[in-house]
């Protein structure tokens, strides 16, 4: 029990961010994040040593978010905070590339949480964790050949979903 | 407009670290109770095999259902913090041996004991001794003048919130139980085994040491021994008896 604690840990952070892109409650996320390792523990024996854990843990993670996601087409507002001062290199940004950054990072969220949960997932999983391609396969439980054109789906979708939002723009 | 895909993949990257994230709560305490709670409802006996072996049953996955016997034995190994010992099928499945084994890093001994927060034990008579660094692990590796390993000899603090580490056991290898210092240890005499654990990150790794494939598992004090040499049971308990 205390090893699984210890996978728990470390992997915690993790799955209750994808649950949360998923989500979009932070409790709610939590819930899921606990189901889906008490999931995973009973589920250990299918998992493969050499495999990636945290790859196998993500599917499970993804499921659990879905399935209680599913109740309802929710459209969630993922909040960007202001950028923080990074005054510390030669490279920081002008105050007014800051501003337009922070702007489009808020132009992004919004899009993405208008998303359906399954592409938010997609999303996520991809650009916030960094999940290489073969780990993509493994977490959305689809051949590796797939990955690409779900993703490319996504992007679709949140391309469309931009550009609404500049349509209603003045 | 439609941004070019990789532009949009780019300004993605760059979204991650500008959400505004919760708090990730500690789950592992609410995990474990609910594991707990499952435990109660399923039988302690039971459970405590599953607990015992979940992480085994990663390699040997189906082989405790087959092997009633066998789940007997593994309840009664739980007493060996840190270690799990598990008896496969087929030997089919098994990486074949390294031929170099994952040590860590090569490390003098006044840099291993700077390093690690516990008094490690050598043997005294052996010199020579190459000393190997992975994370808190600490090996000691004695080589033939071949450049073959001799003796290998691996410690740590054997709790387990540190280290996870599992025996796959092939059919050609034996097991005895034997008792050093009062306390009890295990010999495993045979092929070749595989040694699963879990790295700094999560994940599970596995390697397969090369050697005669005779392996002492025991414990002192607070530390888990696994010394693996290429003779008989007896001089192998003369080594560890001998460690200082």
């Amino acid at each position: 029990m205390d090893a699984y604690e210890e996978l728990v840990r470390l992997h915690q952070a993790l799955a209750q961010r994808v649950a949360y892109v998923v989500l979009g409650s932070e409790a709610e996320a939590q819930d899921a994040a606990q189901e889906a390792f008490v999931k995973a523990y009973y589920a250990l024996g299918s998992f493969r040593a050499g495999a990636s854990f945290r790859a196998w843990l993500m599917a499970i993670v993804r499921n659990e978010a879905l399935n209680r996601a599913r109740s309802a087409s929710r459209r969630t507002t993922l909040a960007t905070r202001v950028a923080e001062d990074r005054s510390s290199g030669a490279a920081a940004p002008t105050p007014e590339a800051a501003i337009l950054a922070a702007e489009r990072g808020a132009e992004l969220g919004a899009a993405l949480g208008s998303l359906a949960p399954r592409d938010r997932a997609v999303i996520a999983l991809r650009y916030f964790e960094e999940l290489s391609e073969k780990e993509m396969a493994v977490a959305l439980g689809c051949r590796p050949g797939t990955v690409k054109s779900r993703l490319s789906r996504a992007l679709s979708k949140l391309r469309g979903a931009l550009s609404e939002d500049e349509e209603v723009a003045p | 407009m439609s941004l070019p895909d990789d532009r949009l993949e780019a300004e993605l990257s760059a979204l991650g670290p500008m959400l505004t994230w919760p708090e990730p709560g500690d789950l592992a305490p609410a995990v474990s109770e609910r594991l707990r709670a499952g435990r109660r409802a399923w039988g302690s006996r039971r459970w405590a095999l599953v607990a015992a072996a979940a992480l085994v049953l990663l390699l040997a996955a189906g082989s405790l259902t087959a092997l009633p016997g066998l789940r007997r034995a593994v309840a009664d190994w739980l007493g060996l913090p840190g270690v799990r010992v598990e008896r496969v099928e087929s030997g089919r499945d098994l990486p074949s041996p390294a031929a170099t084994p994952e040590l860590g890093s090569r490390v003098s001994l006044a840099e291993a004991a700077a390093a690690v927060p516990y008094n490690f034990v050598r043997p005294k008579s052996v010199r020579n001794l190459e000393v190997y660094l992975d994370g808190e692990a600490v090996t000691l590796v004695s080589r033939a003048p071949s450049g073959d390993i001799e003796l290998l000899i691996t410690q740590f603090e054997g709790t387990l919130d540190r280290e996870l580490v599992a025996k796959v056991l092939p059919p050609g290898s034996r097991l005895r139980g034997v008792v050093i210092g009062g306390r009890q240890g295990y010999w495993i005499a045979g092929d070749p085994h595989t040694v699963l654990y879990l790295d700094p990150f999560g994940e599970i790794r596995e390697n397969t040491v090369r050697l005669a494939g005779n392996t002492l598992l025991w414990q002192r004090g607070g530390l888990t021994l696994r010394l693996e040499v290429g003779a008989d049971l007896r001089r192998a308990l003369l080594i560890a008896r001998s460690l200082k």
